[in-house]
């Protein structure tokens, strides 16, 4: 090899070390490591696993989905605040709820193409710092036969009067109007068409998921606290720090004649900690997540899917069958046949929720959860089924 | 016919062969040097800025002197810095608080206020087992300064504001809890407000199980923009399975005035935050390492040497969720020191309770 030649063959070389590591520097820039938090992508090209009868509906990132077969529809956008999606009762429509983050979320009526027919509350307040209370919170709207809708709603407020204390005292309490009424907080007043059914335990974050009865009864989940100054236990969990909260699921059989201090009778134990109470369409099988309780407080990573009977006119169940344990289930609907359900959880062990499948939930002795989505990360409120 | 060189020719023709090999194998190894040389070069500028934020947050070492002899029974000596191993246990001071300085003093300087959370971690590596011990954030104790002299009683986390910054803050915060709970603190690690709205952002969110409604009308709007420290804002996360983004979870960990006991219900939260944090840690992947360190700049401080990461991450990953006990203290009641609202600890059932997760000192 000439002197020339060796020279030249180093340069080329050097050439190619020096680009070598401007591969290098560009491929990681370029993020060809995979960033193992890559955004949850569109749900409308996401691979749906599994196609059942029907269509779901569900809410993610703010934007509300219709999922038929495998294919997902977009029926809002997302960024826009959509949440807890709930069929109208004939499959007539759907209502949702539209959060402005912190500040207030209203209700609206949609058509099942996801089209806004009427916007049914109207919050009233402008949040500024000297004008606190002003705003509130409606969540978990639900129709009942004849066109009852409950909802959950943070008024009252504590001391919504004395500027100074307002307002440490925000809790959910359930209200009753007919679809169709104008909600807006002078309106939540029994002159109006709106009464209160529920009255919250104070600073537990109050009453939700109220769940009407064929008979015009009300199942809906209570906050109390498991230990704390005031008791409101009876029998205080042993284990549980002060101010440690568990739910319970509540009968109230005549809400329409509910006074002050009446809550209904309690259907299930403090100890098991349920709530997101789903009824199958004969309304003989309940469907809700119960969260293990250890030395009086709830789990904080794991939540079980339970199902039990239910009898509306003797309020009772029949034993709790945990079928899906060991994963943070949420959200359970049942189908239209009332046979299978759908609930919310994640892919692995945390995060990520997407949606599942149980076929015979409440008569299978060995059931099999099979995931439905992915890729989605689903915001915990509830999936809406219909035929 | 021929009959060959002699023998004595071939050798030198073969030795003479063989002479141009070891250059050529320096050669070949000098330049596989210099691709490898290179290609370390390149990674090092893309992670140029991960090293730099990384070796201006880790490494600020604990300098807690030696208490005052007698100051409290049974005090401890200067707290030795341990080294994490594979095997040995470990505590570590967790602490967050704001740090931007929108209070300030009489004489206009920035006010640092107080630690806002205090969670002690037991890690025993062998047992593959974690405590997360919450300290209330009012309880009415000693304080002491970083050189661990007595100063005047207080709010616990009142020790971290006294010393002015956040990184004496935080050795006056460790002496106080050394010196009272009577333990050692082997390292600490300090999170701001927006440190953990951006980490929690940046590994896209976090999912945990609300254990109830977390609502609040009254929620201090400091972060996020925010240029008034006295604006309210309005919180509602709901109960059940819900997905956070950084700012929803930080609401969720301080939020605490529809709290029946205020300040432990957020305790709660907050060891609940850490543990989805953690396990949406526990994915890492290369590609993050630079964002994550660029969410986290000037918002994490922590005495653990850089070098001793990957060892933490190791152990973290080798505990379940279910390996780890929460434990909080609550072995107090209601008062007022100072016109202000305080927890007047029982200090021996304290004690004798930290004692039975964390060995005294």
């Amino acid at each position: 090899m000439t002197r020339h030649r060796r020279l030249l063959t180093w340069i080329v070389l050097l050439v190619l070390m020096v680009a070598f590591g401007v591969g290098v520097n560009r491929y990681l820039a370029s993020g060809g490591t995979p960033s193992a938090y890559a955004a949850a992508p569109k749900p409308t090209l996401t691979n749906v696993r599994l196609s059942l009868p029907g269509t779901i509906y569900f809410a993610d990132d703010g934007g509300l989905f219709a999922l038929t077969g495998t294919r997902i529809a977009q029926l809002q956008p997302e960024g826009q605040g959509w949440t807890q999606p709930v069929l109208i009762p004939g499959g007539v429509g759907l209502l949702a709820v539209k959060v402005t983050a912190n500040y207030y979320s209203d209700l609206y009526e949609l058509d099942l193409a996801g089209k806004v027919v009427e916007q049914l509350s109207h919050d009233q307040g402008k949040v500024t710092a000297t004008e606190l209370g002003a705003d509130d919170w409606l969540y978990y709207p639900a129709v009942g036969p004849g066109g009852t809708l409950y909802f959950s709603y943070d008024w009252p407020k504590g001391d919504v009067d004395d500027p100074s204390q307002c307002c440490y005292q925000v809790d959910f309490s359930i209200w009753e109007t007919t679809l169709g009424n104008q909600i807006t907080r002078t309106n939540v007043q029994k002159s109006f068409g709106i009464t209160q059914q529920s009255w919250a335990n104070y600073y537990t974050g109050g009453d939700v998921n109220p769940v009407p009865l064929i008979d015009g009864g009300l199942l809906y989940v209570d906050y109390e606290l498991a230990w704390g100054d005031s008791g409101e236990l009876s029998t205080p969990l042993a284990g549980a720090v002060e101010g440690a909260e568990v739910s319970q699921i509540r009968l109230d059989p005549k809400p329409l004649y509910n006074v002050a201090g009446s809550d209904g009778t309690a259907l299930t134990l403090p100890q098991d900690d349920c709530a997101q109470p789903a009824l199958n369409p004969e309304q003989t099988e309940i469907a809700m997540i119960c969260t293990p309780v250890v030395n009086g407080a709830p789990s904080s990573t794991e939540s079980d899917l339970v199902v039990a009977s239910f009898d509306a006119a003797t309020g009772s169940l029949g034993p709790l069958d945990r079928i899906v344990t060991g994963t943070m289930a949420a959200s359970p609907a049942w189908a239209p046949d009332g046979t299978d359900l759908i609930y919310l959880a994640p892919e692995t062990g945390d995060g990520y929720f997407e949606l599942w499948y149980v076929k015979d939930a409440a008569t299978s002795l060995a059931p099999q959860p099979k995931q439905v989505t992915t890729e989605l990360d689903l915001d915990g409120s509830a999936a809406a089924w219909a035929s | 016919m021929s009959l060959g060189p002699p023998p004595d020719a071939a050798r030198r023709r073969r030795a003479s062969r063989r002479h141009p090999r070891i250059p050529r194998v320096r050669s070949i190894l000098v330049v596989l040097l210099g691709f490898v040389l290179s290609g370390l070069v390149g990674a090092l500028t893309f992670f140029w800025p991960t090293i730099t934020t990384a070796l201006g947050a880790t490494g600020h070492g604990i300098q807690v002197s030696a208490p005052t002899p007698g100051t409290i029974p049974g005090s401890p000596s200067a707290t030795p810095t341990v080294a994490p191993t594979s095997s040995s246990p470990f505590t570590v001071l967790l602490m967050g608080s704001d740090n931007d300085g929108k209070f300030t003093t009489a004489s206009g300087a920035p006010y640092f206020c107080c630690a806002q959370s205090l969670i002690l971690v037991r890690v025993d590596p062998a047992a593959s087992s974690v405590t997360m011990l919450s300290i209330p954030r009012d309880l009415w104790v000693p304080i002491y300064s970083a050189s661990g002299r007595r100063l005047s009683d207080g709010k616990v986390s009142q020790a971290f504001g006294d010393a002015g910054d956040g990184t004496n803050g935080a050795n006056a915060e460790i002496a106080t809890i050394e010196q009272d709970l009577q333990i050692t603190v082997d390292h600490y690690v300090w999170i701001g407000l927006q440190g953990l709205i951006n980490l929690i952002d940046e590994v896209g969110g976090i999912d945990i199980v609300a254990s109830h409604p977390v609502m609040d009308d009254n929620y201090p709007y400091d972060v996020a923009g925010s240029t008034n420290p006295n604006a309210a804002d309005r919180v509602a996360v709901l109960p059940g399975a819900q997905h956070l983004d950084g700012l929803q979870a930080l609401e969720y960990v301080r939020s605490r005035h529809d709290d029946f006991s205020e300040d432990i219900g957020r305790t709660v939260r907050q060891q609940q935050v850490l543990v989805a944090l953690r396990q949406k840690l526990s994915g890492l992947s290369l590609g993050d390492i630079n964002n994550i360190a660029s969410a986290l700049n000037g918002e994490v401080l922590t005495d653990v040497p850089l070098t001793q990461f990957p060892l933490l991450l190791g152990i973290s990953k080798d505990i379940g969720s279910g390996s780890i006990q929460h434990v909080y203290v609550t072995q107090y009641s209601g008062g007022t020191e100072d016109g202000q609202d305080v927890l007047e600890p029982d200090m021996s059932a304290i004690l004798a309770y930290v004692h039975q997760y964390f060995p005294p000192a």
